[in-house]
């Protein structure tokens, strides 16, 4: 009765959304306030109708109803309760549930931030909202239903992919999903406005960029978590592969890295609207490729849901709303045209004109490394796969360059700089790379290419460490304490601040990528209970292999002594495990991770004569990847919370300031 | 129970899809157009507020030289005067407007002679 409950729901949501869809564009668009807050009305209770079928299938998979395909197929009789979780978005049908469910909160939550603020843009972005949260339930009630009964009930289930247990699982599908379907939030805003020709005005930008930088977190902290969960688990010492999929996230991130500064030079001058409104369109519709090659595209990837076939359907919709969205940018381009122009090209408005061409640019070259095997097979009957050197070669210079604007952007003022007011702010950023490079040349950091990105990152972290000190500097004359002027510095320019913690986070991750990246060891080392060898400092002794076998599975865990000099750095175990019904090995590395470098051990082959083949790493300064995520959400919501406005009343302006000449 | 259900299900999203075409209007004036005038008089009011502020800082912590603190500082505060003036106009012309209608009215009543009874 309750799945049946949740199916109904299904049908209902659907209905209940097209409705909104047709209500809020008509409403709109006859300005009828009834019909507005119609479809309005109706968007809020599509979660609700929607957190009625996650119950049900909740309750499927703890009822163990294996009646339901899904849940046969996710899970079976020996799956712990707690793995619930994992299972429900573990496949196509489920993932297509939650993404809804969680996709129709968010839908929900935009509407109403807007009512007071944008009233006339709302019913547009509402019709937006509601299009995606119709194609996802369109898809979920025709093709790809969780809640879909088998003729008759099974004994048992297939169980849950041996993969997804892992703690990383927990997190990263549902933050990755939610990352990429949020992108839909700020392009609503963005296109809703345009729609209603108000997009010639900025009145969308405030809640445009918040919306923004709330998309660009989740899915900043779903690549991540990918990043490290591969790190862990895959057992090949990386943390990202240009892998297809990671590719397909990787890209509406960087569009929306661009949106999310570009907005501020519209917020502040006036400009940029057109980038602004091409940069968001940009994101979703590359958000929207990310879903196309995860539902079975053409391109084939470790995480695609490879029984899917609907991979078209997503393909077709990305294209309908491309088309929308040049048809109303093409509408509506006259209104776009910047309040006004580039004073200086030593500004910050320069500054972010080139990041967002950069930006783009990297998506650009990850977008044509990606689909190219395709590109390849249609016109020359080859499968050609574009594999890491080409991403590294190409992107890599040109993220170096990023990084670079990342710390000479902040220091260039709005509006104009001098050339030697410029000159004089990079002194001492400059003097902390001059002083960096020498320290790493001294301890034996000579690759040329790691060396000047390391000078890059250094500049960066010392531009933003030499103006918190003068900031600070500049209150304590005031006669406040230190840590009082920087905690009043941070709190009255948190925009500013917020974004020089994430900017911070980034050098961290920057920092992380190039260590691992050019100084990495590894060997392959065949061991044999009792072998001792060595790499990079540390001394380990294979202790045995000790084997265990449940149900489901074979567990080979084998146990090292580790030292490191004259210190004993305890016992790392490696386990590799085999899952008997999937046919599927997943290993769990040993890993000893410190700031300075990681010592990672996993099990590459094991002989049947008692010797294992390791595969041996040390990764320096992989630690600072992941310690740069708590950073990375602390300055984005510093970065996005309201400040006081300054109300026209309580402002004096002095005599003879342009007062007179107005 | 499960037709208790379904007609929930189907009832509730109705209602709240209804109710807006059954309820009175509250005689509330619609919602103030946000690309309004006085919407875009406020949103420039904040950026040359905000661009104070910031040139204020990049002073103080050395980013920029006098002579473009000057320059900066004087093209925010001539812009936050001209949205001041701007807005003061219309207050004023609102002011006037309002007079007139105000006059008009009392002049109308002056010329009609209401029956006794209505008066």
């Amino acid at each position: 009765m309750i799945v049946d409950a949740g199916n109904l729901a299904l049908v209902v949501a659907l209905l209940v959304s097209v409705y909104g869809v047709l209500g809020s564009f008509l409403g709109g668009w006859k300005r009828s306030p009834a019909l507005v807050d119609s479809s309005r009305y109706a968007l809020y209770s599509v979660p609700i109708l929607l957190l009625i079928s996650v119950f049900a299938l909740v309750y499927a998979f703890v009822t163990k109803d294996f009646g339901i395909a899904y849940v046969v197929e996710n899970s079976n009789l020996a799956m712990p309760d707690r793995y619930t979780w994992v299972a429900f978005y573990a496949g196509n049908a489920g993932s297509l549930l939650f993404i809804a469910f969680v996709y129709s909160v968010m839908a929900v939550a935009v509407a109403l931030s807007m009512v007071r603020r944008l009233p006339y843009t709302l019913p547009y972005a509402t019709g937006l909202l509601g299009v995606l949260l119709a194609f996802f339930l369109f898809v979920i009630v025709f093709l790809a239903n969780p809640l879909d009964r088998l003729a008759f009930a099974l004994p048992d289930g297939q169980g849950i992919n041996p993969l997804l247990v892992h703690f990383g699982m927990f997190i990263h599908p549902p933050m990755q999903m939610a990352g990429l379907v949020s992108v839909a939030l700020p392009f609503s805003i963005a296109m809703g406005a345009l729609m209603a020709g108000r997009g010639g005005r900025d009145e969308w930008v405030d809640l445009g960029r918040m919306w923004g930088m709330a998309s660009w977190l989740i899915l900043t902290i779903g690549l991540l978590l990918g990043s490290w969960w591969a790190y862990t688990i895959l057992g090949w010492g990386g943390y990202w592969a240009w892998d297809p999929v990671e590719n397909s996230a990787l890209m509406p991130w960087l569009a929306l890295t661009a949106f999310v500064h570009s907005i501020m030079v519209q917020k502040r001058r006036g400009m940029f609207r057109m980038w602004n409104i091409v940069l968001v369109t940009v994101a979703f519709t590359l958000a929207q490729m990310g879903m196309f090659i995860n539902r079975g595209g053409p391109v084939p990837s470790v995480h695609s849901f490879g029984q899917s076939t609907m991979g078209w359907l997503f393909l077709v919709f990305m294209g309908a709303t491309l088309l929308g969205s040049l048809a109303v940018f093409a509408w509506r381009s006259g209104s776009l045209k910047s309040r006004e122009r580039l004073d200086s090209i030593l500004s910050r408005e320069s500054a972010f004109l080139t990041q967002n061409v950069l930006f783009l640019a990297v998506a650009m070259v990850t977008l044509w490394g990606t689909i190219y095997p395709v590109i390849s097979e249609a016109t020359q009957g080859l499968t050609i796969t574009v594999g890491r050197p080409f991403f590294d070669r190409v992107n890599g210079p040109l993220l170096l360059v990023l990084v670079f604007l990342m710390g000479v952007g902040p220091l260039l003022p709005w509006r104009r700089a001098s050339t030697r007011n410029v000159l004089h702010a990079l002194r001492y950023p400059l003097g902390s790379a001059a002083i960096g490079v020498v320290v790493l040349v001294v301890i034996g950091v000579r690759q040329p290419v790691a060396l000047m990105a390391l000078a890059v990152i250094i500049m960066g972290i010392g531009g933003i460490m030499h103006e918190w000190v003068r900031g600070t500097r500049s209150r304590s004359r005031k006669g406040e304490s230190y840590p009082v002027a920087f905690g009043r510095l941070l709190a009255a320019n948190r925009p500013r601040y917020g974004g020089y913690i994430v900017h911070l986070a980034i050098a961290m991750l920057a920092v992380g990528a190039i260590g691992s990246s050019f100084y990495d060891l590894q060997r392959d080392i065949p061991m044999s209970p009792g072998d001792t060898r060595s790499l990079g400092g540390y001394s380990f002794t294979y202790l045995g292999l000790s084997e265990r076998s449940f149900s489901d599975r074979d567990e080979g865990t084998a146990r090292f002594a580790v030292t490191s000099g004259d210190r004993d750095l305890g016992i790392m175990s490696a386990t590799r495990t085999f899952y008997r019904d999937f046919r599927i090995a997943a290993t769990r590395a040993a890993i000893r991770s410190t700031p300075l470098e990681d010592f990672y051990i996993v099990p590459s082959e094991f002989g049947e004569d008692g010797q294992t083949v390791f595969r041996v790493y040390v990764n320096p300064l992989v630690w600072w990847m992941w310690a740069s995520g708590p950073l990375l959400a602390l300055g984005t919501l510093l970065a996005v919370s309201p400040r006081r406005r300054l109300a026209p009343a309580q402002v004096t302006i002095p005599d003879g300031t342009g007062l007179a000449r107005v | 129970m499960l037709v208790l259900i379904a007609v929930l299900l189907v009832l509730l999203p109705a209602a709240a899809i209804v109710y807006p075409f059954l309820r009175r209007p509250d005689g509330e004036a619609p919602p103030d157009d946000e690309a309004s005038d006085s919407k875009e008089l406020s949103r420039r009011w904040d950026a040359a507020i905000a661009g104070l502020r910031n040139t204020e800082l990049e002073f103080s912590i050395g980013n920029l030289t006098e002579n473009d603190y000057d320059w900066l500082k004087e093209q925010y505060m001539t812009e936050a005067a001209l949205v001041l003036k701007t807005m003061e106009l219309e207050e004023h012309e609102e002011q006037v407007l309002m007079d007139d209608v105000e006059r008009a009215v009392r002049g109308t009543r002056g010329d009609l002679e209401l029956p006794e009874d209505e008066q």
